[in-house]
């Protein structure tokens, strides 16, 4: 009776679903202007940058860098100060050449570079330690002993204030248990019906249990609501027979948005069965952390002998001595290659691209100013012109290569925490399948 | 409760027959299509089994397939499916009519718009709407606009953009004067380096805008034009 019910029902609703809707309406509401090509100035740009944006597509036809050359001085200024603004800019023309971005990774979104004044800045940001555990000595610095360490509910990923039923709508005695439903929400995710995953969990009245929350997580997560996801997978109780895997993931996710002290803290209380992978995440938050020390500490349950865990194993140990093991680059050692060779101290940082092409115009440019020193004389504004264009392009030659290191850094480690990122999350697939 | 579009996939997933699979995910498209997400709408029709229906439901299914693929803006797959949906409907004329159109195929668009015009017999509007299509949009051939662009700024005005270039002749012109003038005073290093230098950026950067410009008629004109041609048949 129930399915000749739902038949009917369906017939029905098939026989309205098309014609409830006035396609002639549909068709003539339709905006397809979005998707036409517009081509307009940078957002904020001033009417010299929207001239030099004018101008610079009949040059080069685009704009490699993001932000532009000619809005990249404005943002510098203001950001790093005129005369950095300057040198940096200086060096970024320099760079942005077919040469020069030769190994360039664009973003796969708009084929740009995308790096602002913010490359230019020296530091990078400080590791940043785990508070001290209860009844350990602890290794901090007098600064997080006096209370100046972040605990648990300054991070992002806290879940201590959020109690599990203040996400979950009131449930009516008719609710049902969502634990019928457990293989419909596996089929719904597996077909890339996420969104009705979401709708079945969040919108129908289940009764409050493990499962449900569980399973909000797990759906929020395959949605790549990470925030929303890891409030759900940390309220997983540690009685549940989910709790490890949401336990793991939610680790990773805190990982992913930005939080490396919570989950580090959360893992070294965990007395579960999955040691080897407790080691592995411990391992990689303390990368992350920049934290040779808790590294090593974690490691120690390295058994590289467990084949969903022993790449990832040894990729992090890898990255482990690529950084802390082998001599880093100096600057200075740039800088002063690229006084005596426009363009060396860039090769050194392993920028060869930039290496050539700065070494091209600038090498140009001073013989351009050397030919009219010769045939004008230097107080001839033929020379001067050209001088003072190689002067700048010399010294953002020497700025941008003492940079180019940092930069070089930066780069690295960003690309290295990519990899550890990658690697305490993957293999969870593995361990929890 | 479940929503609509749960309980349809729940019937489906519950291993009901094709009869019943079907229905539900016509049904579940519906939904969809209600709600405005036609990719999605578009992508649940495509699940259901053709072959369990019979010719004139097959048609039907198909018919809201293109329409939704339309709606979402893909015209490359909603005229992808104007062969299978066929043509025994006015509703069907003007959807392919729009559909071809949108995807920059006039020739074809105009047939498909002319039968929906005469649909209920001849019509007087046939004239005007040959002359619409008759000023359709030239699809830009992308070696043409190569070969022009070898002598900027025929590229620019073979696109149609006078104003870039006059601004992009005017550049090579000045890049060139530099490096001659430059050459005849004796300034070799100058004329040679600088000139070849300012030529590569004015008279590269011509070809590549070329390219832009071809890139953006071939986007922007077929979705100008089947604004014009909805506007038309729709009024």
């Amino acid at each position: 009776m129930k399915r000749l019910a739902i038949v009917a029902s369906v017939l029905l609703a098939c026989a309205s679903a098309f014609a409830q809707t006035d396609e002639r309406e549909l068709l003539r509401g339709a905006d397809f202007s979005a998707q036409m090509i517009k081509e307009t100035p940078p957002a904020g740009a001033n009417c010299a940058e929207t001239a030099m944006w004018s101008l610079r597509r009949q040059l080069t036809g685009r704009d490699m860098y993001e932000p532009a050359n000619y809005m990249f001085v404005r943002q510098a200024t203001r950001e790093i100060g005129f005369v950095p603004a300057v040198f940096a800019t200086a060096d970024r023309i320099l760079r942005d050449t077919r040469i020069g971005t030769v190994r360039a990774i664009p973003n796969p979104e708009d084929g740009r570079i995308h790096e602002g004044p913010e490359a230019y800045k020296l530091r990078r940001a400080e590791a940043e330690p785990l508070p001290p555990r209860r009844g350990t000595a602890s290794p901090l610095r007098p600064r997080e002993l006096e209370g100046g360490a972040p605990r648990l509910k300054d991070c992002c990923c806290d879940s201590s204030d959020a109690a599990p039923l203040a996400r979950t709508p009131a449930s009516s005695a008719s609710a049902r248990w969502v634990s019928a439903d457990v293989d419909f929400v596996n089929y719904l995710i597996d077909n890339d019906l996420k969104q009705d995953a979401r709708q079945l969990l969040f919108g129908s009245d289940f009764q409050p249990s493990d499962t449900l929350t569980f399973l909000r997580g797990w759906t929020l997560y395959q949605l790549k609501e990470l925030d929303a996801a890891n409030k759900y997978l940390q309220d997983v109780p540690s009685a549940s027979a989910f709790y490890d895997k949401a336990f793991f993931y939610s680790n990773a996710v805190c990982a992913h948005l930005g939080d490396y002290v919570s989950p580090a803290e959360r893992l070294e209380a965990y007395s579960g069965p999955y040691a080897e992978l407790k080691g592995l995440q411990l391992a990689g938050l303390a990368l992350l952390r920049d934290d040779p020390e808790a590294f090593k500490s974690a490691a120690g349950a390295f058994r590289y002998n467990d084949f969903k865990l022993e790449a990832a194993e040894h990729e992090l140990d890898g990255i482990f001595e690529i950084r802390y093991d082998k001599p880093q680059k100096s600057p200075l050692l740039a800088a002063a290659a690229s006084a005596l060779v426009p363009g060396l101290g860039k090769i050194y940082a392993g920028q060869i691209g930039e290496g050539i092409s700065t070494f091209l115009i600038t090498g140009a440019m001073g013989g351009i100013t050397a030919e009219h020193w010769i045939k004008d004389g230097p107080k001839n504004w033929k020379t001067i012109v050209p001088a003072v264009i190689t002067g700048i392009l010399y010294i953002g030659n020497i700025y941008g290569s003492y940079m180019s290191v940092s930069i070089y850094n930066n780069t690295l480690y960003d690309a290295q925490e990519t990899t550890v990122l990658y690697n305490i999350h993957i293999p969870l697939r593995a361990v929890f399948k | 409760m479940d929503s609509l579009e749960v309980g349809y996939e729940r019937i489906v997933f519950d291993g009901a027959g094709l009869a019943e699979t079907n229905d539900a995910l016509i049904a579940k498209a519906g939904c969809y299509k209600r709600q405005g997400r036609y990719r999605d709408a578009s992508a649940t029709l495509a699940r259901v089994r053709l072959f369990a229906l019979t010719p004139e439901e097959r048609t039907a299914v198909q018919y809201q397939q293109e329409l939704c693929w339309f709606l979402a803006g893909d015209f490359k797959q909603a005229a992808s499916l104007v062969e299978e949906v066929g043509d025994g409907s006015s509703d069907a004329l003007l959807l392919h009519a729009l559909a071809l159109a949108y995807n920059g195929q006039y020739d074809e668009s105009e047939i498909y718009a002319a039968r929906y015009i005469s649909w209920d017999g001849p019509s007087e509007r046939l004239p005007e709407l040959l002359a619409l299509y008759a000023a359709h949009p030239r699809v830009p051939d992308a070696k043409t606009s190569l070969v022009l662009s070898f002598f900027p700024p025929l590229g620019h005005f073979y696109n149609g953009e006078v104003g870039e270039g006059v601004l992009s002749g005017g550049l090579n012109l000045a890049a060139l004067a530099f490096t001659v003038a430059n050459l005849v005073s004796g300034y070799w290093v100058t004329g040679l380096v600088g000139g070849g230098i300012a030529l590569n950026y004015t008279y590269m950067g011509n070809h590549q805008r070329n390219a832009a410009l071809v890139e953006k008629r071939r986007t922007n004109d077929p979705i100008a034009f089947g604004d014009k041609v909805r506007a038309f048949l729709l009024q």
